[in-house]
């Protein structure tokens, strides 16, 4: 890693920290998704900082995504051995991932983002009220499957990114 | 069946929570629809097979992904250009669209991999011919991967 994703890591595996304490203590989902949101965007641009500055953040985590398909060295310090396992459980987490993108403000538009009340001219919804179908997503298998996916990247992420 | 316009319109009637479920569910339905099996790459690919190979790639595994174009027209030998129309992207004022270095890492492959994420909008202009492509990217001879039709 150079030092731009070394700092980039550090913030990153902070923000996770405190999204597993908080869903360890049941805090409210709005919280919860919020460091998720914050955490899946940072990592992200720890591998993208790889190449080159990254000027954009929107959008970071499916880019992510699709860089690691053709990263084989990520793909086997994760203990994937053949490329369609790996395709396999990139596409399963896909559109979960993109759910969890969407969260962030600059992507959320006018609607529901974790973060601040909304619309944000004339607010009539709060994050801590609203039910987010997506929490309801994180709770089923897939969610499991992309909680975990993301422990081995943090895990994993100082050797290989 | 709705068309497009249609189905818009009615989107645009659901409340914050329907609007949520919508964009999930539509990005999964997306997301199903492209998992055909990409598949291995031959043995010694060139670099036009590599490029179909991570097109497709691309598509499987983001739902926001609609098309890829290919423009290997005066690209260095070992480079691979894609321009990727992604329906999660905002175009932002005055934000520049460059390309990005994805640090391609396959076995035996030795091709740097340069992307080019643009919003649908930006994506018409550029298939139009109405918009600058980054400095010696060239749609002549370009070749686009995209979802089958239904």
């Amino acid at each position: 890693m150079n030092e731009q994703q070394r700092l980039f890591f550090v913030q990153a595996e902070s923000d996770y920290r405190v999204l597993r304490l908080l869903q360890s203590r049941g805090e409210p989902a709005c919280q919860v998704l919020h460091y998720l949101q914050m955490s899946t965007e940072k990592l992200a641009r720890v591998y993208l900082w790889k190449q080159a500055a990254v000027k954009t953040s929107h959008a970071a985590f499916s880019k992510f995504l699709r860089s690691i398909a053709g990263d084989d060295r990520v793909r086997d310090e994760l203990g994937y051995r053949s490329r369609e396992q790996w395709d396999a459980k990139l596409r399963g987490i896909a559109s979960l991932a993109a759910a969890v993108q969407r969260l962030a403000p600059d992507l959320a538009g006018d609607g529901p983002t974790p973060e601040y009340p909304w619309p944000p001219d004339h607010p009539t919804s709060a994050p801590t009220e609203f039910e987010f179908p997506v929490w309801g997503e994180l709770q089923k298998a897939n969610g499991r499957v992309l909680l975990d996916f993301l422990d081995k990247l943090f895990q994993h992420a100082p050797r290989c990114f | 069946m709705l068309d497009p316009h249609q189905l818009a319109q009615q989107a645009g009637l659901l409340d914050d929570r329907q609007w949520r479920v919508f964009l999930d569910d539509l990005s999964k339905a997306r997301s199903q629809r492209g998992r055909s099996t990409v598949g291995e790459l031959p043995p010694n690919p060139n670099r036009d097979q590599v490029a179909a190979w991570l097109a497709k790639k691309h598509l499987a595994v983001d739902p926001g992904i609609t098309d890829v174009l290919y423009l290997p027209k005066d690209a260095p030998e070992y480079e691979i250009r894609l321009v990727e129309a992604n329906t999660l992207l905002t175009a932002l004022p005055d934000e520049e669209v460059t390309p990005v270095d994805f640090g391609l890492n396959v076995e035996g492959l030795d091709f740097k991999l340069l992307v080019l994420d643009v919003t649908p909008d930006q994506w018409k202009e550029i298939v139009e011919n109405r918009s600058q492509l980054p400095p010696g990217w060239i749609l002549d001879g370009s070749q686009r991967f995209g979802y089958p039709s239904a």
